[in-house]
């Protein structure tokens, strides 16, 4: 034993000559290990983000530094960290992969694929938190990016580059929005991203079965941070997502990224800040979670080189309150809101857009010019109408002019329900503003609106083609085109048969 | 301990660094430090210096008697004595320990534990220490400990620095990779 004993040592010393020397690792001790984090003693040239590697396998980042003390999150629940076991700095902060070929897969938030599609292929890597874009470099909003919703398109549209929030109450069809958004851009060169954050499994691969069946995958990705997963990953998957965005942006292409949701991230967040014991604000929220969305929301944006990134945050509320805490720091963050009402979607308006409450504060600039012409008047007939039903409600006998509003009011209402999964090009939706715009929706039932409507795109797009063409290429309505839109709309008027119910 | 006992204990030390540090050396601060290790692994001893009850005469006998017998030089009575004021005695173990701490900092002295799969000759420990003295620019304090599970070769660690050329760490970092 003696004898193997010194042959080791002499073995070792043999190697020590052969391997570099001048690598003291800077480490750190773990004194304390809690929930999802850690405290390590040591790691004294540490910075704040920096990611950091547990001798066991585990890996984390370091989230608040103290004297003597760095406290570090933890990425994976699954290796266990124990006292006294030796953590190392990476000199590094925590970088997601990134490329074109993410585009179809879906993968969790240290890029590990979830959809059983084998091994990753990727253009590199890239740090999480990166200097945004300045004002410079930037380009305004002015280029519409189609939602296919024609509530949304009329009323509140959105551009390439845009922040719109989207909020309402559990149930009222946030993530269908989000979802019949992606599913439009089939054709239309955006990628699209789509950030689960603390969602269900279960609902998650709904999601991207849904997405598959629509063909909708061939441009999107999936980042997702499971409920099952520590506090981190959630933490971390909107930006992990937005660097993938801002990569894709940096090659020049559209990107579409949606966040469902922003308050399971905000409350990732505020479970991380009470480990961290750092002074709770309001609701329990730290002081800076303003920040922690307005640097994440302030990544979207149009780039004067080209390239866009479209951010769809998705917040959910309580009883409608849109004055809770995270709603209002989103709201002002954002370039506007589409705002869901509970009451809408339970008298059947799918999407349940409230005109009154959801704005675009791009509006007009972002709007194809076709349906900007046959908008106009839109959301103050919207307006007069939820005045008058009101009043209404009371038994009042109206006047035959409040009776006229009420009338095409309803309209209005039935022309913007939409079946989910089933989306329109702005040329369709400019067709069914026109019918409205024009009048040729007052002499048809209410029940009928829709019918009528989709009837006539049909109609103008199989037998009018040229002018459907038109339409399209121009994105504008010339008075010759309007002419002979109105001309289809009494022929078809006379040619429509009602659906049987 | 937790954090804050550690960081006011550090506070007493620095403190007693201030005011003794020309009667503090080496062999002392060791024994300060051997000392702290048998009150922690005492737990008696701990709940003596926490119970209010206990008298303040009582807890400075017992101490007194711990200094005299780890032959700690008379700064550490007066220690004590400021302790039974603050009623902060249950710090003493942790300010022994980190009087220790920044002694060697001051005296640029660096303790490493070096852990080997075999006993190791002296000339290698002597190579190690030389190695160790050479990057970090400090004078090396050495303990060492034979590890098997290291399986072969040797791990140097301290608080702070770690090198470590190992097959138990080839192991651990192939597992890493591959699970």
């Amino acid at each position: 034993m003696e004898m193997k004993s010194t042959d080791l040592v002499a073995l070792f010393e043999q190697s020590l000559r052969g391997i570099p020397q001048d690598k003291l690792e800077a480490i750190g001790i773990v004194i304390q290990v809690g929930d999802a984090m850690c405290r390590v003693h040591g790691l004294d040239q540490a910075v704040f983000g920096e990611f950091v590697e547990f001798e066991g396998g585990n890996k984390g980042i370091i989230f608040q530094l103290d004297e003597g003390v760095v406290s570090i999150f933890l990425l994976y629940n699954s290796i266990s960290v124990a006292e006294l076991e030796v953590v190392k700095r990476t000199g590094s902060v925590f970088k997601t992969p990134v490329g074109a070929q993410l585009i179809g897969r879906v993968i969790d938030v240290v890029g590990h694929p979830l959809d059983g599609l084998g091994a990753l292929s990727i253009e590199g890597y890239m740090p999480i938190e990166a200097p945004i874009a300045g004002i410079i470099e930037r380009s305004p909003v002015n280029e519409s990016l189609e939602t296919g919703i024609l509530a949304i398109d009329a009323l509140v549209p959105i551009g390439k580059g845009q922040r719109e929030l989207i909020i309402g109450n559990r149930g009222t069809g946030k993530t269908a929005i989000a979802l019949d958004t992606i599913l439009h851009q089939v054709g239309k060169n955006v990628f699209c991203i789509y950030v689960s954050i603390g969602q269900r499994q279960a609902t998650l691969a709904r999601t991207v079965q849904r997405l598959e069946l629509n063909g909708a995958l061939e441009y999107t990705a999936v980042v997702s941070a499971q409920p099952s997963q520590t506090v981190l990953n959630q933490y971390l998957a909107p930006y992990v997502g937005s660097t993938m965005a801002e990569y894709l942006r940096s090659k020049g292409k559209d990107v579409l990224i949606v966040y469902d949701d922003m308050n399971n991230h905000a409350i990732a967040f505020r479970e991380m800040s009470l480990l961290l014991r750092r002074a709770p604000g309001r609701e329990a929220y730290p002081g800076d979670v303003f920040y922690l969305h307005s640097r994440l929301l302030e990544r979207a944006g149009k780039l004067a080189a080209g390239g866009s990134i479209t951010a769809l945050p998705i917040v959910q509320v309580q009883s409608d309150d849109i004055t809770a805490y995270i709603p209002t720091n989103l709201i002002s963050i954002t370039d506007g809101q589409i705002f869901l009402d509970t009451q809408l979607f339970n008298q059947g308006v799918r999407p349940a857009v409230s005109a009154e409450l959801s704005v675009s504060r791009v509006a007009g600039a972002a709007q194809t010019r076709a349906i900007k012409q046959v908008t106009r008047a839109l959301r103050l007939e919207l307006a007069q109408y939820q005045e008058l039903l009101d009043f209404a409600q009371f038994g009042t006998e109206l006047d035959e002019i409040s009776m006229q509003r009420l009338a095409r009011g309803e309209r209005v209402m039935e022309l913007l329900k939409q079946p989910q999964y089933v989306t329109y090009n702005f040329v369709d939706q400019t067709l069914m503003l026109f019918l409205l715009r024009e009048s040729f929706l007052d002499a048809i039932q209410v029940k009928q609106v829709n019918a009528f409507a989709t009837q006539f795109v049909s109609y103008v797009k199989s037998v009018y083609q040229a002018v459907y063409d038109t339409i399209y290429t121009t994105q504008t309505l010339s008075d010759e085109v309007r002419n002979q839109l109105a001309e289809m709309a009494r022929e078809f008027s006379k040619l429509f048969v009602p659906p049987s119910v | 301990m937790n954090f804050v006992e550690v960081m006011i204990a550090k506070k007493y030390a620095l403190a007693v660094m201030a005011v003794f540090y020309d009667s503090l050396s080496l062999p002392i601060v060791e024994r300060g430090a051997s000392l702290a290790l048998y009150i922690r692994t005492h737990p008696d001893i701990l709940s003596f210096l926490q119970v209010s009850a206990i008298n303040d005469d009582e807890k400075r006998a017992g101490l007194m008697s711990l200094i005299e017998r780890y032959e700690l030089p008379n700064c550490m009575q007066q220690l004590v004595d400021l302790l039974l004021v603050d009623k902060r005695t249950f710090l003493f173990a942790g300010i022994l320990q980190a009087i220790y701490t920044l002694y060697l900092e001051r005296q640029h002295i660096m303790s490493f534990t070096i852990t080997s799969s075999h006993l190791l000759s002296e000339s290698a420990v002597y190579s190690i220490q030389k190695f160790l003295a050479r990057n970090t620019g400090n004078t090396i304090i050495y303990m060492c400990i034979v590890d098997p599970t290291l399986i072969a070769g040797v791990r140097l660690a301290n608080t702070t620095l770690f090198w470590e050329h190992s097959v138990a760490r080839q192991l651990r970092d192939a597992q890493n990779i591959l699970v």
